[in-house]
């Protein structure tokens, strides 16, 4: 190994680690540096336990009140409505509804497909909080991101986002919300038979439109829900090769050559193409004369058995020089391998699937 | 701004997403650009090409961390100009001094270059900072990713320079070990 490849391959870690590394950049990491002489410090911390013996003292014995108490100490905010806040812990199942601050939730589909993990909820709200809402969406905030099959063998608070898909009708009363859970780095975050997993729900908002077309967002009911659940194998999908040969295809106007955005046809090997329920991974051959840095490759689609056409969105087409790469890659939906007819690849080179697949 | 607001933005091929990520990163991505080309036009035209970039890549990227996915492309394109710049004279820098220190972790092994992947290092390199204490992951970083020079770092962290120093010398040899350990040295 040269000292040039582990310059690169650092350049390469997780970003997280990089977010991490900033704050002592930043000077707003703590540090052992001492900035007063032992005597000041031992002094400045003998007036603070002087207080706070002074502060607890006076509590008991009434000597304050309670709004200092509260200042010291820090308070619970509580709503003035009728959906007060809760604090409740909710064990949910497949296809069971709870009731949350007036809101029906119910838990339509949970998949964990190795990559990326994927649960639909399907919320109905009562009549009060009907209104002209256009639609609804709610803050998710993962409680616990410690996935213990991530292949890093590491907690990855920062590794691993989740976002809300838009509700497919946002004029009903009800909401249809996909949280959707991806490791930035390819790696496992698979929750796997048996592993707890929960996240907290903090808000659901309504947003309305006035006549002038401004949007406004209201809260109409604030959390936190903590849902916990519980994989089983029962929903998690095996990955399934698509391809049984290495398809050759010649992807015109395909590379970005540097800053100049010129474009020049490029012939790629595609060696294998896995799909999993929500993501894909392709190993793709370049020539060796493609320059190192980004490329574009043209589409790779599924056709499916209903008429379906369904893109497959690839991460971080770089080229790192090595002639061979594996991408990794997105469905906006969950697939089901099953009603897959064949892979699209840029030419026009079409791949049936179906007896692969069987 | 926040920086799902900028990713978002960018979703809407938004040019103002251009001016919101450089008011926000550009300092941040000019100083990563700076400690490597040590040339302020040079710099200047990396951060350029670093949202160039990510506006090529979001989306469908959709990054999560937006600062350090800015900070990698940065570093990127900015090593990658160095290279050009110093093909036949590399001399000078902050790049020079660490890929120096690097040296001593890459070790000099008969293996070829070909059979060690780039992804295989960067992920074993992952698995390494898992395994660091905070202070001396950071520090690692700071030295090696944001290529910051030793006397920066003991300016941030109130640690002497000797101590710095001495820290990034053990902590490259646990990579070197590490690596080793793992068949890739």
């Amino acid at each position: 190994m040269t000292r040039d490849l582990l310059l690169d391959a650092i350049g390469g870690v997780d970003e997280s680690y990089i977010a991490d590394a900033q704050i002592l950049r930043d000077g707003k990491a703590s540090f052992v540096h001492r900035r007063f002489p032992r005597k000041t410090m031992f002094l400045i911390a003998a007036i603070i336990v002087s207080l706070l013996a002074f502060t607890v003292y006076a509590a008991e014995s009434g000597r304050i009140s309670n709004w200092a108490l509260d200042y010291l100490c820090g308070t619970n905010q509580v709503l003035e409505d009728s959906y007060a806040r809760t604090a409740e812990e909710v064990y949910q199942n497949v296809n069971q509804t709870i009731e949350v601050n007036s809101c029906a939730v119910t838990l339509q589909a949970a998949i964990s497909d190795g990559k990326r993990a994927f649960l639909s909820f399907h919320v109905v709200l009562p009549d009060e909080m009907k209104s002209d809402a256009l639609h609804y969406s709610f803050e998710a905030k993962p409680m616990e991101t410690d996935y213990p099959e991530a292949s890093d063998q590491k907690p990855g608070v920062a590794s691993y986002g989740w976002r809300t898909i838009p509700d497919g009708n946002p004029e009903d009363n009800e909401i249809d919300l996909l949280f959707d859970s991806f490791a930035s780095n390819g790696n496992s975050v698979v929750p796997h038979n048996g592993y707890s997993w929960s996240f907290e729900l903090k808000e659901l908002c309504a947003s309305n439109r006035d006549a002038n077309g401004k949007v406004t967002v209201e809260s109409i009911a604030q959390g936190p829900w903590i849902f916990h659940f519980t994989f089983s194998s029962q929903y998690s999908q095996e990955p399934v090769e698509l391809i049984q040969e290495p398809v050759s295809i010649w992807a015109a106007n395909s590379l970005i050559i540097n800053r100049l955005n010129l474009k020049y046809p490029c012939l790629f090997s595609i060696e294998s193409l896995q799909i999993r329920a929500m993501t894909a991974t392709c190993t793709v051959k370049l020539p060796k004369w493609v320059p190192v840095g980004d490329f574009e490759m043209r589409p790779i689609t599924l056709s499916m058995k209903n008429g379906d056409v369904i893109p497959i969105q690839w991460d971080n087409l770089l080229n790192d020089g090595s002639g061979t790469l594996n991408l990794h890659g997105t469905f906006p939906v969950p697939i089901d391998a099953g009603n897959i007819e064949s892979v699209l690849f840029p030419g026009g080179i079409r791949e049936p699937v179906s007896e692969t697949i069987q | 701004m926040d920086d799902s607001q900028i990713v978002d933005l960018y979703f809407a091929r938004d040019e103002q997403a251009i001016q919101e990520t450089d008011s926000k990163y550009g300092g941040y991505c000019y100083s990563i650009a700076y400690n490597v080309l040590t040339n302020q036009q040079d710099a200047e035209e990396s951060v350029s090409d670093t949202y160039m970039t990510a506006w090529n890549s979001i989306p469908p990227k959709r990054p999560s961390l937006l600062g350090a996915f800015l900070g990698k492309i940065a570093r990127h394109i900015s090593i990658d100009r160095w290279r050009k710049i110093n093909a036949y004279k590399r001399t000078g820098g902050e790049v020079q001094i660490a890929l120096e220190e690097l040296d001593e972790a890459a070790g000099h092994s008969d293996t070829p270059e070909a059979v060690v992947s780039l992804a295989e290092v960067t992920e074993s390199i992952n698995r390494f900072l898992c395994t660091l204490p905070e202070m001396e992951r950071r520090i690692f970083l700071c030295r090696y990713w944001y290529l910051d020079s030793i006397n920066d770092i003991a300016g941030k962290t109130g640690f002497s320079v000797s101590k710095i120093a001495s820290m990034l010398h053990r902590v490259r040899g646990k990579l070197r070990k590490q690596l080793a350990k793992e068949g890739l040295l």
